[in-house]
């Protein structure tokens, strides 16, 4: 019997080809029922090698491959108290491999076996470990006399091993192609000693007899071995921050306390115990807190409080939400994700801020009793205040206990192309050819066959070199490549982290563990996302501007966003651009389109904007449109909520329950496998089971089919209610702000960045808004934009190539008194010169220097810089041109990127005369084809049924924003216009649907283009006044 | 009061001899199948290639200079991209200096299709330099047929500049007139422009025209403090002043050996078989000569058009000190993973070998021996009998 102890996967960084399945799978084939993996110097893939063996029914043993400067040496796990050994010696050679194995295991070898080949370490090992626990590993390239001779000179047994890296002897190019990505170099200038060579590879029984025929006993030993290894293992018990009974217990009652402190806040006084007297304030009032006499409403928030208590009591969560909480508190405007918004106890601790009981959201999704894995409580903050809070938690828990959790990249399709090309030597543009029709999401694996098939690669030339690279990249997909930082993911453990999962330092300088979120979760560690969200700064940056522009001072709690008539009118036309989750051009139609604005149906329409699920999205504005429609089956009552569609993924699980007879942790598996990538190779077997469990129950084929339709438009990525909730009351509270103070929160909006559209885009949309933009300014303008009543200032941000310290010292220097004069300037700050200038181009001194035209500044600021500060700044006698339109166009494209004193389209329009309409006016012209102009404002890629590209494409003039349509013939004609053009003459025609207008476009063609053709004709911008229009008046 | 070198200066005849888009008309030349097409001339074939020269169809297309040749092709599939045919270019530069150089003994050749002369003093010759010009520009007409365009004034870069914006076949600037003809263009047509510092300079204040220039340099102290370093060149062109001399072909001596390898490759084994090659060549080529090359240049061109060099020298011409020095340039050079396409070896500045022998290392001896005996059998029976073992 053999049994493989040192095995290596695609998880041994940029080394092992073989991916964990294919191991087990060829374990089993060769008959063995154990196999130890043994990455090098980590456990990155431990959890999902236990998950998959169970699977493979074979005994999984925990190992690692110890590489140092010094040894290479095997671990195996005997016991818990070995792993957790292990886990530490691993972490210690992330923080120096600098070491030698014999001194990382001095004090740290209990439970643990161990296999050296080289004589130097085995001398050393000797010292420490007992004849037991140590081993002469006999692996290939090791010959068998050497091996005997050491046995013989340490008085030890030899283990034969296959130090596997690949599967069989023809993977070891992809091998050596990955040593050479890892190592940045070319196959011929790889070291050797780097690189496994063939003999490497997964051996049964009979081929380790051929490799090593004098060593039998050796071969029987690993499998003697393997069975004193460890295999039992467990991840049942989640690892709370907080563990022990009489903590828990305290934890219970402090919980209860601070809920029913809560609820007091959230619902108004609550009929039973003393009131709290410590209430907030706040100026603007919840409408849906409880009055004295309403006692139904106030027992039944008792009764879900009381309820939900029980069962986290129960299952000993008391300490999790504490903790939670505590890191909630930390700031005021937060947002819970995830299924945690169901819960009554996180809304009454503010850590969610949707009221359950009011939107019908169910704590079962959330917590359940049958529940075996951790439920999350994921947090969003702030974006900027996002990495205090991290260090806050880190602070406060110490190092020893808190890790950051990992993100584990792999080589995809695309990107083992990329890495592979550059091993054979091409060049970026020969790479970009084609790894850009690959796409980023491509999962394909069959690259050479789907290249030599696909449409999209017509053009491509393939010769021998890419073929070459193309079938070995084919072999390297899905190899670890690299471990970064998670964005949001901290793990806590009650004492130290280190003897749970190993952890190393990331190159952003955060501990991190070795386990990416999925691995952490199902190994029980608590995970608490923290993630950053723009719009939450967005929202609080916009009530600051309000409190100190308009005096009036809004809490974020209590924004009374839902049922307010302004926010709604908002919605309904769309006029959504800014407003978290729902600005897309996509869902800014289906707002428009469904007309319905209310907060359950804005929650339906956040669930249902997802890629498989368009058909449903039509299905369902019909219905809300009037169309008859009854639920497919009675016992679907839990889908008439969504217009009998299912919209949420408890629906997924309620179908799955009630319709195909799963138990509810069934159903909540069927939840995950559908929209989890990872698991998507379950799907087959679990539609297989779906269907049969619905006709087993006596529910017809048709309704089976119709059922798992709609259950597969989950895949990729879908929300619960509660998520969903959650966000769309984000969405109603940024949607009250942009209704009732549009300036404030489009300066918010544009200075925290990273929203869906460009600056330029948002500040078009302020225009459509009748606000008025104005320019940066010395003594005006603050780092971020700012919005007061009907004006947005442009903030120093603006404009590029002025440095960060500069604007510090600035606003600093501010702070004294404003600039009275550009000598004052020069007088308080000391600047570079390509500062002042950037300053002076975008016309932050024009107002503080009034007499003087642009020229006679920019001398002075020459002067000033260039001197030295030697002796006084020359006046000079010239320089009083004034700058003509055009120059000063050219200045704020330099300075902003856009104009901002007039639309681009604004100097071309003329030549065209009265042929272009305005985008104001397409409804007028339902069923025309009319010719528009248009600034790109942001486009989509997708395809038809057919999988033929089409595209969408956001376009406004100076009055108003449009949507239009390119259909596949037009789209091979002028799809790639876009990919560098910005202004467009298009003709199109106009369509209606749901009373939401878009253009067909028919042609396109370049506005610069066409204008300068039209000029050459004769006409001149000359004999035409170039005025604006529309909204830029 | 003007000193005698600027008087002497003033008195000079410079032409500036131009064939606008002289790439594309010599492929029009050679293929009159592309006079009305729209034609770009393209630095290389791959997505990264730019364009070095369009005909005016192609610009009405969109295309312009120095766009990727990716974009081009996307944006007018009609328009004929012709790879840089530097061969032809050059075969044909060299027939145009034969040309000119009948006219004056001082002509120095500038870029492709672009020609300095000295005519000072050819008066006598030509009767004047307007009728001197036409006979050049009728000259190139007979021989090539190609549009040209000179400039004449009292210095090169006068002339250059008259070319450039002139719209006249042959064109002078009067003495004294050189300010009043500049005062009108664009400042950026002044050398120093070019200069990262005196562009953004110039673009800040907005010193559009030369006459802004000329301007500000009156008022001394400013225009110092501004343009610093610059300030002198910049005051002189401005004031259309160049004191540079017509330079004619000096021919220089070197070895050079060039291999544009059958497949482009990034295997280290192949490319070191070829440089090895190489240096033996080189190092044949020195033995003969009884030279050592003070200045050794290795150069390497990817095949994304990336070059990379090193350079060196070699102290001793024995095949294998040649192949090591060669072998280590070589390896600085190559910094990249991407595949060669070309390698180079430029040795210059010769010297006689002069080096003490010595007497205690035998290794020495023993390779200039071998290289001696390996020199024989190559002179017998030629370079290429003997190939290394790599």
């Amino acid at each position: 019997m053999f049994t493989s102890l040192n095995t290596h996967s695609t998880f041994s960084k940029m080394r092992g080809t073989a991916s964990l399945r294919d191991l087990l799978k060829h374990a089993v084939k060769y008959r063995m029922n154990h196999l130890a993996l043994t990455e090098v110097n980590g456990i990155w893939g431990f959890i999902r090698f236990v998950q998959f063996a169970r699977e493979f029914d074979i005994q999984p043993i925990a190992g690692v491959n110890l590489i140092t400067d010094y040894d290479d040496v095997i671990l195996l796990v005997e016991n818990q108290q070995g792993y957790e050994n292990m886990c530490r010696i691993i972490s210690d050679v992330h923080d120096s491999r600098d070491v030698h194995v014999a001194d990382l295991l001095k004090s740290r070898h209990d439970g643990l076996f161990v296999l050296a080949h080289e004589k130097h370490a085995l001398a050393k090992l000797m010292q420490l470990i007992p004849a037991t626990h140590l081993f002469v590993e006999l692996r290939p390239g090791v010959e068998e006399r050497t091996a005997k001779g050491l046995a013989k000179q340490f008085q030890l047994e030899i283990v034969a091993t296959g130090d596997v890296y690949f599967i069989s002897p023809e993977d070891q190019p992809a091998h050596k192609v990955l040593r050479t990505i890892e190592h940045n170099t070319t196959l011929t200038a790889i070291d050797p000693r780097e690189v496994k060579s063939e003999a490497h590879y997964f051996r049964s029984e009979k081929e380790m007899a051929t490799l090593f025929p004098n060593s039998l006993d050796a071969i029987n030993n690993a499998q003697y071995l393997a069975e004193r290894c460890k295999t039992d293992w467990q991840f049942l018990n989640t690892i709370f921050p907080n563990m022990d009974l009489k903590n828990t217990r305290e934890a219970s009652r402090k919980l209860r306390k601070l809920v029913y402190a809560g609820a007091e806040k959230r619902y108004g006084r609550l009929k039973m115990g003393n009131p709290i007297e410590n209430r907030d304030l706040r100026i603007v009032n919840s409408e849906h807190r409880i009055t004295n006499n309403n006692s139904s409403a106030s027992s039944a928030v008792k009764k879900r409080i009381n309820q939900e208590l029980a069962i986290i009591t129960e299952k000993g969560f008391a300490p999790y939400f504490l903790v939670v909480w505590d890191i909630v508190r930390q700031t005021n405007a937060t947002i819970g994700r995830g299924s945690g918004a169901a819960s009554i106890v996180s809304y009454c601790l503010f850590i969610t801020q949707v009221d359950p009981l009011k939107y019908n959201l169910q704590f079962e999704r959330f917590i359940h009793t049958e529940r075996v894995d951790m439920p999350d409580i994921d947090i969003d903050f702030p974006w900027d205040e996002r990495d205090d809070i991290i260090d806050y938690v880190f602070q406060k828990y110490g190092l020893h206990r808190t890790a950051m959790v990992s993100n584990q990249v792999f080589l995809q399709p695309r990107s083992a192309v990329r890495e592979v090309a550059k091993v054979y030597g091409l060049s970026n543009e020969e790479i970009k050819v084609v790894t850009k029709r690959i796409g980023w999401h491509s999962r394909r694996s069959d690259l050479l066959h789907w290249i030599e098939s696909d449409e999209r690669f017509k053009n491509l030339n393939i010769d021998t070199t890419l073929k070459e690279i193309l079938q070995i990249s084919e072999k390297v997909i899905g190899a670890f490549r690299v471990s970064s930082v998670h964005p949001g993911g901290v793990v806590i453990v009650p004492d130290e982290i280190r003897k749970y999962v190993p952890v190393l330092m990331a190159t952003k300088g955060v501990q991190i563990l070795e386990w990416e979120k999925d691995q952490t979760e199902d190994s029980g560690l608590l995970k608490i996302d923290l993630l950053g969200n723009r719009s939450l700064a967005v929202v609080r940056d916009t009530l600051k501007q309000v409190g100190v522009y308009r005096s009036e001072y809004v809490d974020y709690h209590s924004i009374p966003s839902v049922g307010d008539p302004k926010t709604e009118a908002l919605m309904q036309a769309g006029r959504t651009m800014g407003i978290f989750y729902i600005e897309s051009p996509a869902t800014r139609q289906l707002l428009a389109k469904a007309g319905k604005v209310d907060f359950e149906h804005v929650v339906i329409y956040s669930s249902i904007i997802r890629p498989a699920a368009n058909r449903f999205t039509n299905l369902m504005l019909e219905r809300i449109h009037g169309k008859a429609w009854k639920l497919p089956h009675p016992d679907l009552e839990f889908l008439s909520e969504s217009y009998g569609i299912m919209v949420y993924e408890e629906q997924v699980s309620m179908a799955a329950r009630v319709l195909a007879g799963f138990g509810y942790a069934e159903s909540d598996y069927l939840r995950k496998v559908i929209s989890r990538p990872a698991l998507e190779h379950l799907v087959s077997a679990w539609r297989k089971k779906f269907i049969s469990g619905m006709l087993k129950r006596g529910y017809n084929k048709k309704l089976a089919l119709e059922m798992w339709a709609m259950v597969q438009s989950f895949s990729g990525y879908s929300f619960c209610k509660p998520h969903s909730a959650s966000y769309a009351m984000l969405s109603f509270t940024c949607a009250y702000l942009k209704a009732h103070f549009p300036a404030e929160f489009l300066a918010a909006v544009i200075s925290n960045q990273g929203g869906f559209y460009s600056a330029f885009a948002y500040l078009s949309e302020a225009r459509r808004w009748r606000i008025s933009i104005l320019p940066p300014h010395i003594n005006r303008s603050f780092k971020e934009y700012r919005g007061n009543k009907q004006r947005i200032r442009m903030g120093l941000m603006s404009i590029r190539n002025l440095k960060e310290k500069a604007v510090t010292q600035i606003l600093e220097e501010r702070k004294g008194a404003d600039f009275s004069s550009l000598q004052d300037f020069f007088l308080r700050t000391d600047l570079d010169l390509a500062d002042a200038m950037a300053l002076a181009n975008a016309g932050c001194f024009t107002e503080l220097e009034r007499e003087q035209s642009h020229q006679q500044i920019a001398f002075r600021i020459a002067c000033h810089y260039l001197q030295d500060g030697e002796g006084e700044d020359i006046l000079p006698s010239f320089g009083n041109k004034r700058l003509t339109h055009a120059e000063k166009i050219r200045l704020e494209r330099e300075s902003f990127g856009f104009p901002i004193s007039e639309h681009p389209l604004t100097p071309w329009l003329p030549i065209f005369g009265g042929k272009i309409k305005k985008a104001r006016d397409i409804p007028k012209y339902v069923g025309q084809t009319i010719q528009l102009a248009g600034v790109l404002i942001t486009t989509k890629v997708t395809a038809t049924r057919k999988h033929e590209p089409m595209e969408f494409i956001t376009l406004e003039d100076e009055t108003d924003i449009y949507e239009c349509v390119m259909f596949p013939d037009v789209f091979a004609e002028y799809g790639d216009l876009l990919n560098w053009e910005k202004l467009f003459i298009i003709r199109g025609r106009v369509e209606v649907a749901f009373g939401v207008y878009t253009i067909t476009i028919e042609k396109m063609g370049s506005m610069q283009r066409m204008g300068e053709k039209l000029m050459e004709k004769g006409i001149s911008t000359s004999s035409v006044t170039a005025k604006g229009t529309g909204v830029w008046n | 009061m003007p000193t005698y070198s600027f008087i002497i200066m003033n008195f000079r005849s410079i032409f500036h001899i131009r064939l606008q888009n002289f790439e594309l008309q010599a492929e029009r030349m050679l293929d009159a199948a592309l006079k009305s097409r729209a034609v770009a001339i393209i630095s290389a074939h791959n997505a990264n290639g730019t364009i070095v020269a369009i005909s005016p169809e192609a610009g009405q297309e969109g295309l312009c200079k120095g766009m990727k040749v990716s974009l081009a092709r996307k944006m007018s599939q009609s328009t004929r991209l012709l790879p840089y045919n530097r061969s032809l270019y050059s075969r044909m530069h060299n027939y145009l200096y034969q040309t000119v150089a009948r006219f004056s003994p001082l002509v120095e050749p500038a870029v492709f299709g672009q020609f300095y002369m000295d005519m000072t003093g050819m008066n006598g010759i030509y009767k004047n330099d307007l009728r001197a010009g036409d006979m050049i520009s009728k000259r190139i007409n007979e021989v090539v047929r190609l549009e040209n365009h000179i400039g004449i004034s009292s210095n090169k870069l006068l002339s250059r500049i008259s070319t450039s914006v002139v719209p006249e076949r042959i064109y002078k600037i009067d003495s004294g007139e050189e300010s009043h003809f500049l005062a009108p263009l664009h400042s950026r047509l002044l050398p120093t422009s070019a200069q990262p510092a005196v562009e953004r300079m110039l673009r800040f204040l907005f010193l559009r025209q030369v006459q802004d220039v000329q301007f500000v340099m009156l008022q001394e102290s400013a225009a110092q403090a501004i343009f610093s370093r610059y300030y002198k060149p910049l005051a002189m062109e401005a004031k259309g002043m160049d004191t540079s001399a017509v330079q004619p072909l000096r021919k220089q001596d070197h070895i050079i050996e060039q291999t544009i390898l059958p497949e482009d490759t990034n295997d280290e084994e192949k490319l070191c078989a070829i440089v090895r090659q190489m240096a033996g060549q080189v190092g044949f080529k020195l033995r003969r000569r009884s030279e050592i090359a003070r200045h050794m240049n290795l150069e390497i061109h990817y095949t994304d058009g990336y070059r990379s060099e090193r350079t060196g020298s070699l102290k001793i011409n024995d095949e294998a000190s040649v192949v090591r020095d060669c072998l280590e340039l070589f390896f600085r050079a190559n910094i990249r993973r991407n595949r060669i396409r070309t390698i180079i070896i430029d040795a210059s500045k010769f010297q006689t070998v002069a080096c003490q022998l010595d007497l205690f290392s035998p290794t020495e001896t023993q390779h200039r021996v071998l290289a001696e005996a390996l020199d024989h059998i190559r002179r017998k029976h030629g370079f290429t009998i003997i190939k290394t073992a790599a």
